[in-house]
């Protein structure tokens, strides 16, 4: 059932021409004047949510958002596994009838880790304790769009093996992860993409508390939430990333990354391509799917010759047809017909997995969304003169002046994407930074948490407000 | 209990370290979606509220055709699962939600200047992102800063808060004076104590919206709503402050 209240109005085929020739020059012209592996600029933010293990919210520049929440809570596993107990476990367990509730009021916020560091080798996971739900206003759950975006996001997520053993606390117990996708607004162009960065943003962030119980006992945790363990560490050798899904089209001989609604319009095939990192061996493609390109539903143009509006009479429908197909389909639009040619779609592929391609670019970013926070946070925090100052040395030519910039360029995702520049350039500003680190001290005293500061960062720069009027409340 | 803390009974200070008569931080902000007619965000402590309006458009196609010489307002609240302490998944259109969309059309439906737009829907969604305590008041204030946004006239701002009796504690029946009310209520106290949310309009505090779900003693009631208006006059400035800041920024940006 399509949104009730959707404002998308259709291309003419005049339209669709001028844009499927725009597409097909080399290099592509695209009607917003990006490259083809140009990302459209975006604002990515972490831990948005106090009572969540772990979240994320990205803003499309087309105005669509995506909050997405992990939460995970300590499970029993199946009883089956309790045959091969003994006696006593059983024993045991029934005494301890009510570990889920102790547990909870042991840890603070209520969910558990995964087992991090001591029986990694016993651990083995199923795959039912992830679970995903998608909820995108307008749409019912049961509907075919959230059902199939959760199935494709939940199939990259599941496919490297790894995330359920990282589930698993001992014979007993186990971590279910809920992952709650949440689109603000109405799906503008197919929100796959920014369901699956936000998806991997907010996992990355995902904490667990820290398991201090051993073995098969009942699973007791650290209260102390600064003790709570990542669900992807950071520094471990043999885990990888989560994975990311991008869309891919192309139209003619030319591959365009992060399609707009009116390039969509106009692919002649479009592919979803979800890649995974490992640490030891770069990229890996997990999957790949096909997906059918909204230009096959448009209707093709009318030739002149054959229009009847001109005056003349319309030549009969065989004729017309006949016309029309053996017109250039350069000057008349025709939907795509057929399918993708085979080395088409592995350089397609090439393109994202490929060292220093974009698939890698897009991680990195996504990446560089924490750490440059991070880094921020404990700057302000210590009131770090001598970083500044630092700053300051490693002066570029490129130096923002107002908050305006600074804002723009604190979301280091944008810098990224655009143009390669590495995520430390936002920190290269003039002596300005000083006084500015001062009034975001005093901000940040005032507002509770950094989330809050970010939000009004964030307010700031939509509304493009003068740098003055951001610190007046 | 959140008022048998040896901090409360001393020195008067809740669990967040408030007192009777204290807000929590109300931070909002609007205009914050560029694809909605009209959008808000507002946070009262840890309750986050996303709220988008489209409208006035016209009235769905098919069904029967309401005729009507105003516009409706149609209200649709989004609990999402990760949103209190414990997932849980709403499903759509259980009671208690079904209860609260009402309340909140209803407000505004006598707010609005609905008669400008005859045959006409206003549809009002409401994102609850996190919640702790005073759902129905924050949903209530998000929604109007999102109204403003969306540029529907209205006679004046609805302003919503919660007010808690007091609790008789130890002190004996015969002793009234006991406590103050609190003002704005967490997630925990809601729990434990009797409640009222609270929502007027106007700078003289005209009532639009009076809902209490538990029980207290019917001569606190004069109190705690006396509270209550003195509250939602705070917070009608808080919001009207946002407005403001907002529609300056806007003129700075225009005018350079």
């Amino acid at each position: 059932m399509p949104p009730q209240y959707s404002t998308a109005l259709p291309l003419s085929p005049a339209e669709l021409s001028y844009l499927h020739t725009s597409l097909s020059f080399d290099p592509p012209i695209r009607p917003d004047g990006r490259t083809a592996t140009q990302f459209r600029p975006l604002i990515a933010e972490t831990d948005v949510l106090p009572s969540a293990n772990g979240s994320a919210r990205i803003c499309f520049a087309d105005g669509t958002e995506a909050v997405v929440g992990v939460k995970c809570e300590v499970e029993r596993s199946p009883s089956d596994r309790s045959i091969l107990r003994s006696k006593e476990d059983d024993v045991k367990r029934l005494v301890t009838g009510g570990g889920d509730e102790e547990m909870r009021d042991e840890s603070s916020g209520g969910e558990d880790d995964e087992v991090g560091n001591g029986s990694r080798g016993r651990g083995e996971g199923r795959n039912e304790w992830v679970e995903m739900a998608i909820e995108i206003p307008g749409y019912r759950d049961d509907d075919a769009l959230p059902v199939f975006l959760s199935a494709m996001i939940t199939e990259a997520l599941v496919s490297d093996g790894e995330l359920k053993n990282r589930l698993y606390i001992n014979q007993r117990f186990h971590w279910r992860l809920y992952i709650d996708i949440l689109l603000l607004s109405s799906p503008l162009s197919y929100p796959l993409p920014l369901l699956s960065l936000t998806t991997h943003l907010a996992l990355l962030r995902t904490r667990l508390p820290a398991l201090v119980s051993e073995k098969d006992e009942d699973p007791h945790f650290n209260d102390d939430w600064e003790a709570a363990t990542l669900l992807y560490p950071q520094s471990d050798q043999t885990t990888t990333r989560p994975p990311v899904t991008l869309l891919v089209m192309s139209v003619g001989d030319n591959i365009i990354f992060d399609p707009s609604k009116d390039e969509l319009a106009v692919a002649d095939a479009v592919l979803t391509v979800s890649i995974g990192k490992t640490p030891s061996s770069g990229l890996r493609l997990l999957s790949v799917r096909t997906v059918d390109p909204p230009s096959r539903l448009t209707a093709p143009g009318v030739p002149n010759s054959t229009n009847s509006a001109n005056g003349d009479t319309a030549p009969p429908m065989q004729e017309a047809l006949m016309l029309r197909e053996a017109m250039d389909e350069h000057s008349l639009w025709r939907p795509p017909r057929g399918g993708m040619k085979r080395a088409l779609v592995g350089r397609m592929i090439k393109m994202v997995v490929d060292k220093n391609g974009v698939g890698e670019e897009v991680l990195e970013g996504l990446e560089g969304v924490d750490k440059a926070l991070e880094e921020c946070i404990t700057a302000i925090e210590a009131k770090d003169t001598e970083t500044a100052k630092q700053w300051e040395q490693e002066r570029e030519t490129y130096t923002p002046t107002t908050i305006d910039e600074l804002i723009v360029m604190l979301n280091p995702i944008n810098t990224a994407l655009n143009g390669g520049r590495s995520s430390r350039v936002w920190m290269r500003t003039k002596d300005d930074v000083l006084n500015l680190k001062h009034r975001v001290v005093r901000r940040i005293a005032a507002s509770d948490t950094i989330n809050n500061f970010l939000m009004d960062m964030w307010a700031a720069e939509v509304h493009r407000a003068s740098p003055s009027e951001v610190w007046l409340n | 209990m959140p008022l048998d803390t040896s901090t409360y009974t001393l020195a008067h200070l809740r669990l967040d370290g408030r007192r009777w008569n204290e807000l929590r931080r109300l931070s909002a902000s609007i205009s914050t979606s560029g694809s909605a007619d009209g959008s808000s965000y507002l946070e009262q402590g840890n309750t986050k509220i996303l709220c988008t309006v489209t409208g006035p458009q016209e009235q769905k196609q098919g069904g029967a055709r309401r005729e009507s010489n105003e516009a409706k307002v149609e209200v649709e609240l989004n609990v999402a699962a990760f949103s209190g302490v414990d997932r849980k998944r709403r499903a759509r259109g259980d009671r208690r939600s079904q209860e609260m969309q009402h309340t909140i059309a209803s407000a505004f439906q006598a707010v609005l200047f609905t008669h400008l737009y005859p045959h006409s829907t206003v549809v009002i969604t409401l994102h609850v992102l996190s919640q702790d305590g005073s759902l129905l008041a924050c949903c209530l204030n998000a929604a109007t800063l999102a109204l403003i946004d969306a540029g529907i006239p209205m006679s004046d701002y609805v302003s919503a808060c919660t007010v808690a009796s007091s609790p008789t504690g130890s002190t004996s029946s015969g002793d009234l004076e006991a406590t103050d009310p609190l003002l704005d209520l967490n997630g925990v106290e809601e729990q434990e104590l009797a409640f009222l949310t609270i929502g007027t309009s106007g700078e003289e505090g005209k009532v639009l919206v009076l809902v209490m779900e538990t029980r207290c003693r019917v001569e606190r009631l004069e109190g705690m709503m006396a509270v209550g208006l003195e509250g939602c006059g705070r917070i009608r400035g808080m919001l009207d402050g946002v407005v403001r800041e907002h529609g300056k920024n806007v003129l700075e940006a225009r005018v350079g």
